[in-house]
C-alpha cells in the first residue's frame, strides 16, 4: 500500500537568512512504521517535519507523501494525509473552546454539523479529553493542551501523524500518558525528539540528524545502544542504558 | 546586570501596558458569558455599533453636551451584558493619548469664544478638544463592549454575513489573534526583565527599544507558525462556525429602538433642551 509512504530524496533547505538547515536528506518510511527523528538542538528536526507537512516546499530534492509529491498543486491532498502536531500547543489552539478547536478542521472540510459532533467527540475520546470540550484551550494545563492539540489533528483522520517534540515540557506523569497514547495509534508515526527513552517506548526505527544531515538510520535497539554514535551526534545514551 | 551610564535616563512604566494586556484577556473571557446581550444575533450589535460611531462622528466640532445622551448605549451594553466598567478602564486609558494627540493643537489654533450653558464662555479649541476626547471615549467603549459581548469569532462571522468582503472578517480575526500573541510575548519578556532587574520597575528607553524589536520578531515567528497550523487544518479564509444565531423579532425591535434613539439624540440636544426647560420653570 503506497498510500502512507513517506519518501524524501536528497532534500536540502536553507532558511531565507542563509542558515543551512537540511543537507541532502533521504529516507523511505513505509505504512504503519513508527519512526523517531533525533538530534541535538538545531539539528534540523523541526525543519524536516515541516517539509513532510508541506509547510515548507523543497528547495532541492523532493518529498513524497502517499502517492503525491509535496508541491504547491498537491498541498490539499498532502494536508489531508499528514496530521501535524506542533511543538507548542499554543501555536495550534486558537478557537474559543476545545470543541470548536477540534471541530475547526472538519468544518473547514465541509463536514456538516451532525457529523461534526461525532467526529469531534471521537477524537477527544481517543486522547482522553472528552471532559474538556467546553473549556477555553488557553486555560488548560500543559498536558491537557497537548492532548487536545493531538485531537485537533486526529479529527481530520490523517493516515500519517507527524509530531514535533511531543513530550517537551511535560511532567513525568503526563509524559507517560503521552507515551501510552502514542502507542495506541496505528497511524504511520514520525516524531522528532531528544527524549531517547520515549523513542525506546514508542518507535521501532531511528534517524539521527546532525547539522541537517542524516548520520544514522536503523533499528532502535541497535542505534540507541551505540554510545559512540550517539555522542558523536550530540546525544547521550538513554537513561535505562546508562550503567 | 544594570549597565551604568552617566547621562540621565528616561523611564517608561510598563505596568500600565501589562494591566491593559491582562484586561484584554479578561475581555475575552467575558465574551463567553451568557447574557441577553451576548445572546443577541451579532449582526444587530455590529450594525448598532457602526451606526453609533457614525452618528457620533457626524456631530459638528463643538458638540459637547449634545453627546452626553449617547452614554446610554455603552451603559446599556455594559450593564445588560455584565461587562464591568473596570474591564475597560485601562484599555481606554491606554488608547486615550491617541485622541489627545489628534486634538492637542486645537486650543492653540482656535480661540473662537463659545457660549456653553452652565460653564460660560470658553475658547472653541478647548471645546473641540473635549469633544474629540468624548467621542473617542464613546466609540472606543462601544467597540470594546462589542468585543466583550460577542467575541472575535462571532464578530468576524457577522461581518461575513453582512456581506462585507471576506478578507475583512479574516483580517479582523487575525489582528485580534495577533494582538494576543504580541501581548503574550511582551508579558513573557517583561517578566524576564523584571526578574533580572532587582527593584527598578521602570525601563530605560533604549532597553524598551530593543525589547520591542525582540517582541516583534518573536511575534512574527509565532504568527507564522499559527497561520501554518491553521492552513494545515484546511483554513481557507473563513472561520466556519455552526450558525446557531437567528434574527428574531427581538433583534428587529432592539435595532429600531436604538437607531431611533440615536437619531433623536442627534437631532435634539437633550441636555441643552432640558436645561432651558429647567430655567424656564424656575424663572
Ligand atoms: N525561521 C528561521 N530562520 C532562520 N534560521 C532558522 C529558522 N528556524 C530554524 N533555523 C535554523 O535552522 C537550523 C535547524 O533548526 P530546527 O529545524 O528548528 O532544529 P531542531 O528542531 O532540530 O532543534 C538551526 O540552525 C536553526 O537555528
Ligand atoms: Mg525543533
Amino acid at each position: 500500500m503506497s498510500h502512507h509512504l513517506v519518501i524524501c530524496r536528497d532534500l536540502s533547505f536553507s532558511y531565507p537568512d542563509g542558515t543551512p538547515a537540511l543537507d541532502r536528506v533521504s529516507f523511505l518510511i513505509t505504512h504503519g512504521e513508527s519512526v523517531a527523528i533525533v538530534g541535538a538542538n538545531g539539528a534540523g528536526k523541526s525543519t524536516l517535519l515541516l517539509h513532510l507537512a508541506g509547510v515548507f516546499l523543497p528547495q532541492s530534492g523532493s518529498v513524497q507523501v502517499g502517492d503525491v509529491k509535496v508541491e504547491k498543486a498537491h498541498l490539499n491532498e498532502v494536508r489531508r494525509t499528514v496530521g501535524f502536531v506542533f511543538q507548542n500547543p499554543d501555536d495550534q489552539l486558537f478557537m474559543p473552546t476545545v470543541f470548536d478547536d477540534v471541530a475547526f478542521g472538519p468544518r473547514n472540510l465541509g463536514t456538516t454539523e451532525p457529523g461534526i459532533e461525532a467526529r469531534v467527540m471521537a477524537a477527544l475520546n481517543e486522547v482522553g479529553a472528552a471532559h474538556l470540550r467546553n473549556r477555553p484551550p488557553y486555560h488548560l494545563s500543559g498536558g491537557e493542551k497537548r492532548s487536545v492539540s493531538i485531537a485537533t489533528v486526529l479529527a481530520l483522520n490523517p493516515g500519517i501523524l507527524v509530531l514535533d517534540e511531543p513530550t517537551s515540557n511535560l511532567d513525568p506523569v503526563n509524559r507517560r500518558k503521552m507515551i501510552r497514547l502514542l502507542n495506541q495509534f496505528t497511524h504511520t508515526r514520525i516524531l522528532a525528539t531528544h527524549d531517547l527513552d520515549l523513542v525506546l517506548d514508542v518507535c521501532t526505527r531511528v534517524l539521527i540528524l546532525n547539522q541537517g544531515r542524516i548520520t544514522a538510520d536503523g533499528e532502535v535497539q541497535t542505534v540507541l545502544r551505540n554510545k559512540d554514535l550517539l555522542e558523536r551526534n550530540g546525544l547521550e545514551l538513554p537513561l535505562r542504558f546508562q550503567n | 546586570m544594570a549597565k551604568e551610564e552617566s547621562a540621565p535616563r528616561k523611564y517608561v512604566s510598563t505596568g500600565l501596558i501589562s494591566r491593559a494586556v491582562i484586561e484584554l484577556r479578561s475581555l475575552d473571557a467575558l465574551s463567553r458569558q451568557s447574557t441577553p446581550v451576548h445572546k443577541l444575533d451579532p449582526r444587530v450589535k455590529l450594525i448598532l455599533v457602526f451606526a453609533f460611531v457614525f452618528i457620533i462622528m457626524s456631530f459638528p466640532p463643538y458638540a459637547l453636551l449634545a453627546l452626553v445622551p449617547f452614554f446610554s448605549f455603552p451603559l446599556w451594553m455594559s450593564t445588560a451584558g455584565r461587562i464591568p466598567p473596570r474591564a475597560l478602564s485601562w484599555k481606554l486609558l491606554m488608547l486615550a493619548p491617541l485622541a489627545i494627540l489628534v486634538g492637542i493643537f486645537n486650543p492653540l489654533l482656535d480661540s473662537t469664544p463659545i457660549q456653553v450653558p452652565f460653564l460660560g464662555t470658553i475658547s472653541g479649541g478647548w471645546i473641540s478638544l473635549g469633544s474629540i476626547i468624548l467621542r473617542f471615549f464613546l466609540s472606543a467603549s462601544a467597540g470594546l463592549l462589542l468585543v466583550g459581548t460577542t467575541g472575535p469569532l462571532r464578530i468576524s462571522q457577522a461581518l461575513q454575513q453582512l456581506k462585507f468582503p471576506k478578507f475583512i472578517g479574516v483580517v479582523f480575526l487575525l489582528i485580534y489573534r495577533y494582538l494576543f500573541i504580541l501581548t503574550d510575548e511582551f508579558l513573557r519578556l517583561n517578566q524576564a526583565r523584571i526578574c533580572r532587574s532587582a527593584k527598578r520597575k521602570a525601563i530605560s528607553i533604549s532597553l524598551a527599544g530593543s525589547m520591542m524589536g525582540s517582541v516583534l520578531i518573536r511575534t512574527w515567528d509565532r504568527a507564522e507558525r499559527i497561520t501554518s497550523a491553521m492552513l494545515l487544518r484546511g483554513f481557507s479564509g473563513t472561520v466556519p462556525l455552526p450558525n446557531t444565531q437567528k434574527w428574531t423579532r427581538k433583534e428587529t425591535l432592539l435595532l429600531f429602538t436604538w437607531l431611533s434613539l440615536f437619531i433623536l439624540f442627534r437631532i435634539v440636544n437633550i441636555p441643552d433642551y432640558s436645561g432651558q426647560v429647567f430655567m424656564r420653570i424656575f424663572r
